[in-house]
């Protein structure tokens, strides 16, 4: 589709390993895993007791008392990156109408679960009166927009595991059709909280000991937390300014399956890859690495192996495909945004990120998923796709800075 | 990183599915979760063959964790298609129950 190109110029990232993007980066070209026993919760009434956490996050070192008491740890996490994003991109002098904010949907968890504690376990009459503007799904939206003072088109979009992906997506086509000139864009969540971890225990996709994306021997997904942003301006004016461009966004497809509420479909995630394609106008064999989805679950990997077969037929065998989420857990909305950072700082670097925990091959994940090492590889293009619950896919096609 | 958490996985027991008085109770909560015909919930059935989307396979765990008031454990490495048959089903909170008496 035509109009004006879209760069990346600021990169931002708090998660599991490492608490600036540069830290992640370092780490994921090491194959560090965050995922470990989880400290931030009481654990004693849960069942599965690991999780990707940030546990080097001070939010108190980041971000004033009253600012602090106005957010959830979700919203921390998106503000502390977006710091970094926007210091990285120097992005000063922008016209505020024409820059805006659009990240994941992502209501406070931690801010609920504590408010019905106390209500409910507790037998207290009130609730924390922050509790609402806390748990709102565009809080964090809003405060990256004060952060910094941006007052163009903003909202928070929801789509579950993808929202951030999404987000990112619907940022660079409002670019890229003159809607905006600047977007900080990406997504967080910290869902690691006591009832939302028993809820997915409920659902029996957790595994008790590790995320182990593609490997036969792989058990289910392990719930993370993080947040990435990415600054998005318009190449040109990038260029005019000398920014240092990272990547450039190029493509973007969105499908629903519209069929389960939690199986994904090969044939929906297949047609959001291809739509990604059309909309870069690239051949599948122009994609030289793609960022899974790669959960972890034996359905999820199964499937989008398959969606990825359809996609590519033969040139998989000659395409490497890892999963972040291995690295740092299921970050939720937060999850797309960091794969979508890491994919765009490894092209810059010319590396292909692993997929760590990796044990054996399983036949029904015939593909090169760059176990447990990063490689060197110069790629030019790459697709990094969110399948989430309720059959919503979005896959962004990036390339790398010429 | 491979971290032991929580409680060992089930060992399968072998249990006389077929006899135990408990496996009415089970299939007859079982039923009323999927929709599913009580008569057609016979040991072999397949949970693939009877179409019972695997949301449904959950919920219908959790009601039976919660009239027996006993956690089942989720068989992670078959996350998704924990159960094969309903015998499998059956004998996998049959071990549970045998295991909250137990303790």
């Amino acid at each position: 589709m035509s109009g004006r190109r879209v760069a990346v110029t600021g990169i931002g990232a708090v998660c599991p390993i490492g608490a600036t993007s540069s830290e992640f980066l370092a780490s994921a070209k090491a194959g560090a895993c965050g995922i470990g026993p989880i400290t931030t919760i009481p654990t004693d009434r849960l069942t599965i007791r690991i999780a990707g956490e940030v546990t080097a996050f001070d939010p108190a070192a980041h971000l004033e008392r009253r600012k602090l008491a106005m957010l959830d740890r979700t919203s921390q996490l998106a503000v502390v990156a977006a710091r970094e994003a926007m210091a990285q991109a120097g992005l000063a002098g922008f016209q505020p109408a024409r820059a805006g904010v659009i990240l994941g949907a992502s209501i406070g968890l931690g801010t609920f679960d504590e408010a019905y504690r106390v209500f409910y376990g507790e037998g207290s009459n009130r609730v924390a009166p922050l509790s609402v503007p806390r748990t709102m799904p565009n809080a964090s939206t809003s405060a990256v927009s004060m952060e910094f003072g941006m007052r163009g088109a903003s909202f928070a979009v929801a789509s579950a595991c993808a929202s951030s992906t999404h987000a990112i997506g619907l940022a660079f086509q409002m670019i890229r059709g003159g809607m905006l000139d600047v977007a900080l864009t990406g997504g967080s969540d910290a869902p690691v909280t006591v009832g939302h971890m028993k809820a997915w225990e409920a659902l029996r996709v957790l595994s008790p000991d590790g995320c182990r994306p593609f490997s036969k021997d792989r058990n289910g997904l392990v719930v993370g937390e993080g947040a990435a942003i990415l600054v998005l301006e318009s190449m040109d004016r990038a260029k005019s300014r000398g920014a240092t461009i990272l990547a450039e966004i190029a493509g973007f497809g969105m499908t629903a399956d519209a069929a389960d509420l939690t199986s994904p479909d090969e044939a929906g995630g297949a047609a959001a890859m291809r739509a990604a394609l059309e909309d870069a106008a690239i051949a599948p064999e122009a994609v030289g690495y793609i960022n899974a989805h790669g959960t972890a679950t034996r359905i999820n990997d199964r499937s989008e192996i398959a969606a990825l077969r359809l996609v590519f037929e033969a040139h998989l065998d000659r395409l490497p495909v890892s999963s972040t989420k291995s690295m740092v857990g299921h970050c939720m909305a937060g999850g797309g945004a960091l794969e979508a950072a890491l994919t765009a700082l490894c092209l810059r670097d010319g590396v292909l990120p692993p997929t760590v925990g990796f044990r054996e091959a399983d036949p029904e994940c015939d593909i090169d998923c760059i176990p447990n090492a990063a490689r060197a590889g110069a790629v030019e293009w790459a697709l990094s796709n969110s399948f989430a619950f309720g059959g919503l896919n979005a896959v962004i096609a990036m390339r790398a800075a010429s | 990183m491979s971290v032991t958490a929580g409680p060992s996985q089930d060992q399968t027991i072998p249990h006389e599915v077929e006899t135990d008085p408990r496996t009415d109770e089970i299939l007859t909560i079982v039923a009323k979760e999927t929709g599913i015909e009580r008569a057609r919930l016979v040991p072999d059935a397949s949970i693939e063959e009877l179409g019972i989307p695997s949301l449904d396979m959950v919920q219908a765990v959790f009601e039976l964790e919660t009239h027996f008031d006993i956690e089942i454990p989720a068989i992670s490495e078959k996350a998704g298609s924990e159960f094969a048959t309903v015998g499998d089903l059956v004998s996998h909170v049959l071990a549970a129950l045998d295991r909250a008496r137990a303790a």
